[in-house]
This record gives structure tokens, C-alpha cells and sequence, in this order.
């Protein structure tokens, strides 16, 4: 590394971090909050970690999915399980079921079964045939007051389509609640801001997959997300379904055939960014309408190079 | 929740990735240190003394409701990004 000698007014306002299979960074107007905010965004995402990962044998998520395996199960969730499965459920919502938090045992059986850099190491997925039942986030039974979870036989809860956003928008507003200045929270590309605005607001790059900037826009409060077919990506080993991405249509199983690459979304939170984005995806073609109707800022990206933009986003300037 | 050890340890990662961004830049968006899993690495800098304002928000949601909030249009922005996203 080379040493630079810094004037002794550099101060850094960024720091980057690798935490729920992803790489964060939280960005802070005020460099003497940076060192706390990072302290607390890194707590929150262990903590989430521990409670709600698929791919760790103790986390709450796996456990229920062990007692679910041949017949329906209940646990009580603990306080951020359960602020995280409500999110879940609030996404379904939204998108009438098409983002959908029982799709785990799909996403196993289509190949998603453990961390993204060993699925994609693979030379092929393994169980290609049959795609898994999907339970349906309605038979998710689900008392939040007390926490008590109950779910059929065979479920796994994944909470991947939106617990990242989810917890960009609390980091955000932790932070904001205890720190002065204002702050980022972006977590794999779902971006959240809260507190002071720095002049012009925050810019942000929409990053296409071979990480060219294909505009920069800036945020004012509005959160973002981006969802696309072509980063989480593993081989099929077939040949109609060569490669697999990690979106799911909850109606067949299987990969959202789409023509989109991505989709970008602006947002009131990350959380309502990243379920149209996501449910964008899976609609396809049907997407920029429904966009529009949800009064959701847009920038479609499809496979062929053209780009869509909805009510409320600007026209690429590059 | 994480015991204090952890939590300053965690503090200690990110203090002194910080540290060494400091010492390591010159005004320049720099990349310090390969990122590691379970390390805090410091990425960027900027230089000049940050201009805030407190604006009202443009996006408002409740937490609880089955319809998306409001939010108001996006604007371009013509100088360079300060974070990405990008497709996950």
C-alpha cells in the first residue's frame, strides 16, 4: 500500500463492511459519527444474522425448518425474528404474494441451498427435476404480540427478498435516532437515508451488473433498491434453465423468466424499493404498468440494452 | 444481543480501518484493504467539511399499511456517485 500523507482535515465519511452474505457500507454527513454508526450497523446485522439466516444451523429460521420437516411447527420468535417476518409479511402484501417468504424450501430444491459463493462453485445444481411446493405466506400463522409462529410441514421461511432492505431502513433510523448528522445505510445495494440531508442530498450510482454507473440520481428521503437477473446467479444444468438466478416466481418455482436485467425503484423505504423492484422482476412485461400504478419511481433495465423509465424518474443523461 | 467484548471489538475493527484510511489519503477516493468477511474497511474519504440541511422528508410510509407511501420524483444528479445500487 502506498502511503499518502493526508492534510489533517481528511477525514474519512464512509466505512465498508461484510456482514449477511453481502457488502455494506454506511455513509455518515458527520466523519465523528462514522465509527459508532458502523459499531451499531454491524450489532443489528449479527444479531439479524443469528435470528434469520438460512444458512446457519442455529439461526431461529433454520430451526423452525427442522421441526416443520413432516409436520406443521410452532416457535415463539424472538423481538427481531418477528420484526423481521412482519417486513416479510408486509411485502407479500404489497405485491399480492409475488415476493413471498416461504419460498425457502423452492429455493433449496432449485439449487440456492447454501452461501451464494459455494452455489455458484458448482458445475451444476443439484436437483433439477420437480420444483418444491411453495406453502403460500398466507399459512403463515403469526401472532406478533407474542411472538408465536406456527407454519406448515415442509416450510422454510426466507426472509433474503426483504430483510436486507428492512434492515437498512432501522440501521437508518437507529442511527439517526442516536448520532448527529445524517446518515446511508446501503446494504448490498438496498439504500436507506435518514436524518440530516447533506447539501444536494445524497447522490446515488445505479450500478449495472459489470459495475458501469448507468446514471446517478440523488436521494432527498427516498430509499432505493435494485433487483436483478444476472448477479446472484448459479448454473441450471439444464438445458432450458442453463443458468438460475436467486428471484423466484412463487407461482412456478423456478426462476422469474424476465426481461429485465434489473430494475431500480425509488421508494418511501428500502423495504417498499426492493418489493417493486423484486416484484417487478417477476412481472415482467406487466412491470412498468403496475409501477406506475403504485406511483413507484422506475428505471427497468432490459436484457436488450433498452431502458423504461416510470412517472418520476429522470431520462438517463449517459 | 452482543456482549460489551464484542461490541468493542467490533469498535476496534472500525477504528482502525478508519485510522489507516486517514493516514492513507490525500482527498481521493481510496481502497485501503481487501475486503475481508467479519472486517470493517474504511473506503472512501471526503475532504472538505460537509454542508448539512434538515428538509422535510420526501417519502413518508407507514409500517404496517398493505398500500406503498409517497414519494416524490427523483432528480439526476451530474456529478459522481457517493454509493451504488446495484442488483443483489
Amino acid at each position: 500500500m502506498t502511503s499518502v500523507t493526508a492534510p489533517q482535515h481528511a477525514r474519512p465519511t464512509s466505512v465498508r463492511f461484510a456482514a449477511i452474505g453481502t457488502t455494506n457500507h454506511v455513509h455518515a454527513s458527520d466523519p465523528d459519527a462514522l465509527v459508532d454508526a458502523a459499531a451499531i450497523a454491524r450489532d443489528h446485522l449479527d444479531e439479524l444474522d443469528r435470528a434469520a439466516s438460512r444458512f446457519r444451523p442455529d439461526s431461529e429460521v433454520s430451526l423452525l425448518a427442522r421441526l416443520a420437516k413432516e409436520r406443521r411447527a410452532t416457535i415463539y420468535a424472538s423481538p427481531i425474528l418477528a420484526y423481521y417476518l412482519r417486513q416479510a409479511l408486509r411485502v407479500a402484501r404489497l405485491t399480492d404474494g409475488l415476493v413471498d417468504p416461504t419460498v425457502g424450501a423452492a429455493l433449496i430444491a432449485h439449487g440456492y441451498d447454501r452461501d451464494l459463493a459455494d452455489v455458484q462453485s458448482r458445475s451444476a445444481a443439484p436437483g433439477a427435476g420437480e420444483a418444491a411446493d411453495i406453502p403460500g405466506w398466507q399459512e403463515i400463522d403469526f401472532d406478533p404480540p407474542t411472538g408465536r409462529l406456527s407454519v406448515p410441514a415442509g416450510t422454510v421461511i426466507d426472509l433474503g427478498a426483504s430483510a436486507k432492505a428492512a434492515a437498512a431502513d432501522r440501521i437508518a433510523a437507529l442511527l439517526a435516532a442516536r448520532l448527529p448528522g445524517g446518515f446511508l445505510v446501503n446494504l448490498g445495494g438496498d439504500i436507506a437515508v435518514a436524518g440530516e440531508l447533506p447539501e444536494g442530498g445524497w447522490r446515488i450510482g445505479v450500478e449495472r451488473a459489470d459495475a458501469t454507473i448507468a446514471q446517478v440520481v440523488t436521494a432527498r428521503g427516498q430509499a432505493f433498491a435494485t433487483s436483478s437477473t444476472q448477479k446472484r446467479t448459479w448454473h441450471g444444468g439444464e438445458a432450458h434453465e442453463p443458468v438460475r438466478h436467486h428471484i423466484l416466481d412463487p407461482r412456478t418455482g423456478r426462476s422469474a423468466h424476465s426481461p429485465w436485467a434489473q430494475v431500480t425503484c425509488a421508494a418511501a423505504s428500502a423495504l417498499e424499493a426492493n418489493a417493486a423492484s423484486t416484484a417487478s422482476i417477476i412481472l415482467g412485461l406487466q412491470a412498468p404498468e403496475w409501477l406506475r400504478d403504485k406511483g413507484i419511481p422506475a428505471r427497468l433495465d432490459h436484457l436488450d440494452g433498452g431502458t423504461t423509465m416510470t412517472p418520476g424518474w429522470p431520462e438517463a443523461d449517459r | 444481543m452482543k456482549t460489551p467484548a464484542a461490541i468493542a471489538k467490533a469498535r476496534l475493527y472500525t477504528v482502525t480501518a478508519i485510522a489507516a484510511a486517514t493516514l492513507a489519503t490525500g482527498g481521493i477516493t481510496a481502497h485501503l484493504a481487501a475486503a475481508q468477511d467479519g472486517s470493517t474497511t474504511a473506503s472512501t474519504t471526503t475532504t472538505t467539511t460537509t454542508n448539512t440541511t434538515t428538509t422535510d422528508s420526501t417519502a413518508s410510509t407507514n409500517s404496517d399499511s398493505s398500500d406503498f407511501g409517497s414519494v416524490d420524483s427523483v432528480q439526476s444528479s451530474g456529478d459522481s456517485a457517493q454509493s451504488v445500487t446495484s442488483g443483489s
